[in-house]
């Protein structure tokens, strides 16, 4: 290992102890700069509970230490607001912790001598894969639904928690990793914008959104959470992801493991909603969904397709679609009567059908969920980027929402 | 004028044809749709169904992918029903194609939850399918 790898390595330490120190001292001072960008701004409850999760989950707070979401810092800033913790032996670490303040205050010393060569270094965090103010543009579509306060399970359609700047990071960021893990372990084609569109239109990126039609940011249904366990459909992929060597997969496999050995009640929706474990969990299992969705339903019909139009340019939305139609509430064989249908047509007008309405001679649409999507993004999500005017949302759809 | 009232006659019939399908088409249509309908009412003993469905569902393939050859790309209500029709009988063919054990059993009921907000209706004729012929 390189110097600056090394030095790279113990400034993640340092910010990670950083992340899970209390943050009792700073809450007040955070709360009264935080914004809004939708929700009442007097209801912190899903800020409040972020923070908790950073200090008690392991799973939020590698996230946060993988993204920078604690802060923006340069290394020797994050050096210097650390060197308590650095040097203090009364500082109150939780249980498994002293061993790496140890080890911090071991080598901490050489590496603050090598300070002044790296000030201007900042330290490479991974990076989300939406522009967050695509994510907090998202969150200001209105949906009236019942909404969940964890971890006390209650239920109430008023209270309209702030969605602030640190919800929006991290829910951002954990959607990146997971989203990353399953492109590096499986085959599912989905775009970033085709799933950035999916949680606009399921839940408006709130992740405490929950009624009987769904739960949490990608709104699962109890068949969705019995299909992801389902031992020839779900959980090939949920092993998958479990047993993974991949670097990708490190922070999700632990929810993956988790699981396999027992799966969490449906009837405690905090298991799907709170932050530290049931956000992240409804983030995952929407995405091995949708890898059951395409492997075990869609693509058995497509196969043959893709190959005969492998150069069409329209395929990746083809993909897409179909996919987002299997994953919306009109069910399986609507999903696979409608690729039926028009693998008929070539590519070009295979996509452009796909968000028009597909009626059958009983008056079902077999596109509903898609001609929602379509005019959801039309009627609530153009207007709310047109008034902003930074992202050109208008002309490239939630393209203009990845991040370069 | 006569041309006028030609090219007017020409195209209003060349626009009811693209919205609706033809009377050779309608009488596919309502063929394959009976034989659903017998599909749907299968005996509910086990050998009697087994022995009945694979054909059956052969035929209605036979008789879906005819009618798409014939409508071409007009991708008509009609073509769209059978094409979900089809979709939906997929328990079943779990069940026929395990031979009714356990395991296909499991899996049809699975399949069959998974079709339930697609067509509600035959969604329950078919649970209760499943019911009988898994007991």
């Amino acid at each position: 290992m390189n110097m600056s790898l090394k030095f790279s390595f113990v400034i993640r330490s340092v910010l990670l102890i950083c992340c899970l120190l209390p943050i009792d001292a700073n809450s007040t001072q955070t709360n009264t700069h935080l914004q809004c960008f939708s929700g009442n701004p007097k209801n912190l409850q899903l800020h409040h509970q972020l923070q908790e999760a950073v200090n008690s989950s392991s799973i939020a707070a590698n996230i946060s230490l993988k993204y920078g979401l604690h802060s923006k810092k340069t290394e020797s800033q994050a050096i210097e607001s650390c060197k308590e913790c650095l040097t203090s032996q009364t500082n109150t670490f939780k249980q498994g912790q002293s061993q790496n303040l140890q080890h911090l205050q071991d080598i901490a010393p050489a590496q603050h001598s090598t300070q002044p060569k790296l000030e201007s270094t900042t330290l490479q965090f991974s990076s989300s894969i939406y522009k967050s103010e695509c994510v907090q543009i998202a969150s200001q579509i209105k949906a009236s639904t019942t909404q969940i306060i964890c971890p006390s399970g209650a239920k109430s359609s008023k209270f309209n928690s702030c969605i602030s700047e640190d919800v929006i990071n991290y829910q951002n960021a954990v959607i990146s990793d997971f989203y990353r893990c399953i492109k590096a372990e499986t085959n599912l084609p989905i775009s970033p914008e085709a799933l950035f569109n999916m949680y606009s239109n399921e839940s408006a990126f709130k992740p405490h959104y929950s009624s009987p039609a769904g739960t949490g940011i990608g709104q699962l249904t109890s068949i969705f959470i019995d299909d992801i366990h389902q031992k020839h459909r779900g959980k090939i992929t949920l092993n998958k992801i479990a047993n993974s060597q991949k670097s990708d997969c490190d922070i999700v496999k632990t929810i993956a493991s988790k699981d396999l050995k027992s799966k969490p009640n449906f009837n405690n929706k905090c298991n799907y909603i709170q932050y530290g474990e049931g956000f992240e969990r409804n983030v995952l299992y929407s995405l091995v969904g949708m890898t059951t969705n395409w492997n075990k339903d869609i693509l058995p019909l497509l196969t043959k397709y893709i190959d005969q139009h492998k150069s069409s340019p329209d395929l990746q939305k083809i993909k897409d679609l179909s996919l987002l139609n299997a994953y919306g509430a009109g069910g399986r064989a609507a999903a696979r009567a409608t690729v039926r249908q028009l693998i008929k047509l070539p590519p070009s007008e295979f996509a452009k059908k796909l968000t028009q309405p597909l009626i059958t001679a009983n008056g079902n649409n077999l596109t509903k969920y898609l001609t929602n999507i379509d005019q959801k993004q039309k009627k609530d999500l153009a207007p709310l980027f047109t008034k902003q005017n930074t992202i050109d949302f208008k002309n490239q759809g939630s393209k203009a929402c990845i991040q370069n | 004028m006569y041309t006028k009232l030609v090219i007017t006659i020409t195209l209003i019939t060349l626009s009811i044809q693209s919205q609706a399908i033809t009377s050779d088409l309608k009488k596919d249509y309502d063929d394959f749709r009976k034989d659903y309908q017998t599909v749907l009412n299968l005996p509910e003993n086990k050998k009697e169904f087994l022995k009945k469905f694979k054909k059956l569902e052969q035929d209605l393939n036979t008789k879906y992918e005819k009618f798409g050859q014939k409508e071409g790309e007009l991708i008509s209500p009609e073509s769209n029903q059978m094409a979900l029709d089809i979709e939906m009988l997929e328990p079943l063919k779990i069940i026929a194609e395990g031979e009714a054990n356990k395991e296909s059993c499991s899996n049809a009921a699975f399949t069959n939850e998974l079709n339930n907000t697609s067509d509600n209706q035959t969604y329950q004729k078919i649970k209760k399918q499943i019911n009988k012929l898994c007991k």
